[in-house]
């Protein structure tokens, strides 16, 4: 028997981790007390840091929405889910179709044993766990390959996960390694953290990025153009393009509630 | 007072349903489309409405008012203050009646409502407080696990190949011997000859990414066996018939079970050297090694041996002998092993022996063939052991030279024949005396001062002995000793002729004055008819007879033998025809008639 090679890096509270931080600003209770001290900080630099968490949050929703009903797609792979908590993608995806599958996929145990416990009691929706710059581990997980359906499409989700692997992990060819798995028709959801479009702003997200060197997952900064690069040629970016995320396919109700967000970058694409 | 308050219409109700969500949402993140939230708020509404109307009053919906919201995930701290100010502001005016029941009602409900929130918010952070807790501690028992099953792992298995390791082996050896085991059991042990020595030359890392190769090669080989073997199974046992494993170092093994006999483990050996030979090796600035590999093997009933460490000693000892087998692969043998642990037992009481004086020599008379008369004697050595007897050389020179006893031993024969002969010389028997002399004794550098020390003290004259050496290639290299002893006075004689490293040449260049006529060549003169074997013989004595060398033959049996050697001329002989070795004290002296 071959035993499992990959071991969790161990657990550590004492440092924040970018999933329990995101989780609290999106209103979440499940993190810790390193995880909102750190957020106050980002706060501190960037009041309106939430919105943009928000604003990621929203366009996942609308996005799973617009796969579900107007693409027919019911599997979905959510790579960097963190804990899937308020308005997430089996919610809105079961919503509309109760058959909906999805798999939730994140790097940090402890997200994923209470994403287990959330989902306890839906027979369509697991957690397991991965780690993106490790993305054979994740097609071919055994959970992945016996609750989706590699034979029809799939819409693998990366939100506001790809900032956090560095151009040395290649974050290109992980991508592309996890198209190879996929059929034709399949889809990629992408949010990526883009540049500040002030120079005041510019500065400030400097000192945020700063901050997120000292945890375990430093942010690197992508515009549109180092976005659309992450993405090969078997797949194809549906309109509107990279855009802000409240500017993808926006819905007139939800857009009076918040102000722009620029910082936060998006894209739709298929796989061809 | 029936109906102090009554609730307004429906349109103002909407209205401040829809400003209630937006407000909400616009301080809280609500996900998905409004329409499904917005009815919950409106029910949260019209409760709200029913309790201020309600007679008798009641506060207890406002409570769950307030409670909804946070299980609705409506729960950010700030909706609530957001909902208070704006029903403090707008729900007054959705009923007309007597304004101060209203205005007391209203207040008091809307505190409710703040209490509910609370209270549901710390409930519903407690729940999760206690989930995380759990969930931590799920996965620090999961991340113990995996460490746990690491480190049997790396208890288990070779750092470097990864393979099972000797540890892993025994327990399965356990496993498979268990209860008398089933059926039979063969282990093969495989070593990587020279390894070592490519290791120091290549450096370690070189030497761990060669081991993985064949480490590498081992396992495609077993797995294309198993493989075979699960498209012939016919039950799930044959599933596991193999097992490869890494000792460390240069040494696998590879278990097989059910197998039917011995044979069968050879032909596991033959084709996994083959496969070693054909291994592609990492190369080393340029230098691609090869892979050589001796085997051992044992293969028995699995019960035949109840302990791991059973199988693995007797596999060794079968290396061993593969590695001294130009074969390289060998079978073990429970009489060889025997015999082995005789030799050992041996090997080790000789020191001691030797300083006991257990050693001493034999003496098999030398004749002239013309006229049986005793010329000489050659001096064998014998091992009076206390427990197993007397011990002829074959039993013992063998491990003497492995242990470097044998300069302790052939000094101690040289001294105790050269006294014997000075003995008999001086009750007048003049006799040759005729001592081997082992190649390592001729790389010892005070051979000469030693045997000139020993003629010095057993006042022997040098010409009356005479050291038998045997011809081998190493003798070449020692010609300036050899002519050093000839200039002592000492005789020099090339002993076995005719059968090991014959070199004619030798005969010219090394100053020996007597040959020995190996017994093999005396043994074919039995043969009347062996014309080509008479020849030989004839040749050999006219060509020594030429060059002024004497020549003796050796183990003489038979009538025929000695009759036809006296025929083709030769000068001296020996054998059991004449005399067999024996002690000094009962040797026959020359005077005697030996009975022919």
């Amino acid at each position: 028997m071959e035993p499992n090679t990959w071991v969790p890096e161990g657990v550590d509270i004492t440092v924040p981790n970018a999933s329990r931080v995101y989780d609290y600003a999106l209103g979440g209770m499940h993190n810790f007390t390193v995880d909102r001290a750190f957020w106050h900080q980002v706060q501190e630099l960037f009041p309106e840091a939430h919105l943009v968490a928000r604003a990621n949050r929203a366009y996942l929703g609308r996005a799973v929405r617009w796969l579900v009903e107007e693409q027919g797609v019911t599997q979905f792979l959510d790579i960097g889910s963190g804990i899937p908590t308020l308005g997430n993608v089996h919610e809105v995806a079961q919503e509309v179709d109760p058959r909906a599958r999805v798999v939730y996929v994140d790097i940090d145990p402890i997200a994923v044993e209470q994403s287990r416990s959330l989902l306890r009691d839906n027979p369509n929706a697991h957690a397991i766990r991965g780690d993106l710059r490790d993305p054979d581990a994740i097609v071919w997980h055994d959970q992945v390959i016996s609750f989706l359906d590699f034979s029809r499409p799939i819409a693998v989700l990366m939100v506001a996960v790809l900032h956090f692997i560095p151009d040395e992990a290649d974050p290109r060819s992980l991508i592309s390694r996890i198209g190879m798995a996929l059929m034709p028709g399949s889809f990629l959801v992408l949010s990526h953290a883009g540049p500040e479009v002030t120079e005041e702003g510019l500065q400030r997200q400097e000192t945020a990025r700063q901050l997120y060197e000292k945890t375990p997952t430093p942010v690197v900064i992508r515009d549109g153009r180092q976005l659309l690069d992450l993405v090969d040629d078997s797949f194809e970016v549906l309109e509107p393009g990279v855009v802000a995320a409240d500017q993808w396919r926006p819905d007139p109700e939800e857009t009076a509630e918040i102000p722009p967000q620029p910082t936060a970058l998006v894209a739709v694409a298929r796989r061809r | 007072m029936t109906h102090p308050v009554r609730s307004a219409d429906e349109s103002s109700l909407n209205a401040l349903a829809q400003r209630w969500l937006r407000e909400v949402a616009a301080v809280g993140y609500v996900p998905g489309r409004r329409a499904k939230p917005l009815q919950e708020i409106k029910e949260l509404l019209l409760e709200l409405v029913s309790a201020v109307t309600a007679e008798p009053f009641e506060l207890e919906p406002g409570w769950r008012v307030g409670a909804r919201l946070v299980e609705l995930r409506m729960a950010d701290p700030k909706v609530i203050g957001v909902t208070v100010r704006l029903l403090t502001a707008h729900l007054p005016q959705l009923f007309d009646g007597d304004p101060d029941v209203v205005g007391d009602r209203v207040p008091r409900v809307l505190e409710q409502v703040n209490n509910g929130f609370a209270a549901a918010l710390r409930d519903t952070a407690m729940a999760i407080g206690e989930d995380i807790n759990r969930a931590m501690r799920v996965t620090w028992q999961a991340d113990k696990s995996v460490l746990q099953h690491r480190l049997q792992y790396a208890r288990l298995h070779d750092p470097v190949t990864g393979l099972p390791n000797r540890a892993y082996l025994r327990e399965a050896l356990r496993r498979l011997t268990a209860g008398g085991g089933r059926g039979r059991l063969g282990v093969c042990l495989l070593r990587v000859d020279g390894f070592a020595d490519l290791n120091d030359a290549l450096g370690h890392s070189h030497g761990d990414g060669l081991l993985e190769a064949i480490g590498s090669r081992l396992r495609d080989l077993v797995r294309s066996w198993q493989d075979t073997a699960r498209d012939q199974s016919t039950g799930p046992e044959d599933d596991d018939r193999y097992l490869l494993a890494h000792l460390g170092g240069e040494q696998f093994v590879l278990v097989v079970t059910g197998t039917a006999n011995a044979h069968q483990m050879v032909k596991v050996a033959k084709l996994a050297r083959l496969a070693l030979r054909t291994v592609v090796l990492p190369s080393v600035d340029g230098y691609v090694p090869r892979v050589k590999t001796s085997a051992g093997i044992v293969e028995a009933q699995a019960g035949s041996r109840t302990e791991p460490d059973e199988w693995l000693r007797d596999v060794h000892r079968a290396l061993a002998w593969a590695r001294a087998d130009p074969g390289g692969v060998m079978v073990f043998e429970q009489a060889r092993a025997r015999a082995d642990i005789v030799r050992h037992r041996l090997a080790a009481a000789m020191p001691a022996a030797l300083e006991r004086g257990e050693f001493e020599p034999y003496f098999q008379p030398i004749l002239a063939l013309a006229d049986r008369r005793v010329v000489g004697v050659e001096a064998l050595a014998r091992w009076r052991h206390p427990r197993a007897g007397l011990l002829v050389p074959a039993e013992f020179i063998m491990l003497a030279e492995q242990t470097g006893l044998i300069r302790q031993l052939g000094h101690t024969l040289l001294e105790q024949a050269c006294r014997h002969g000075a003995a008999w010389r001086s009750h007048g028997h003049e006799l040759l005396i005729n001592v081997n002399l082992a190649a390592a004794q001729l790389a010892d550098p005070g051979l000469v001062a030693v045997v000139a020390d020993v003629l010095y003290r057993t006042k022997l004259p040098a010409e009356w002995l005479q050291l038998e050496i045997t011809e081998t290639a190493a003798v070449d290299q020692y010609r300036q000793v050899l002519h050093d002893l000839v200039e002592l006075g000492v005789r020099l004689a090339l002993d076995d002729y005719g059968t090991g490293y014959a070199s004619l040449r030798s005969l010219s260049r090394l100053p020996v004055t007597t040959v020995k006529l190996a017994a093999e060549l005396v043994a074919d003169l039995e043969d009347g008819d062996d014309a080509a074997a008479a020849a030989i013989v004839r040749h050999t004595i006219g060509m020594c007879h030429d060059l002024n060398i004497t020549v003796i033959a050796e183990g003489i049996e038979t009538e025929t033998q000695y009759r036809r050697l006296s025929r083709l001329g030769c000068d001296l002989g020996q054998g059991f025809l004449f005399a067999r070795p024996t002690s000094a004290s009962t040797l026959p002296l020359p005077e005697d008639p030996f009975p022919v």
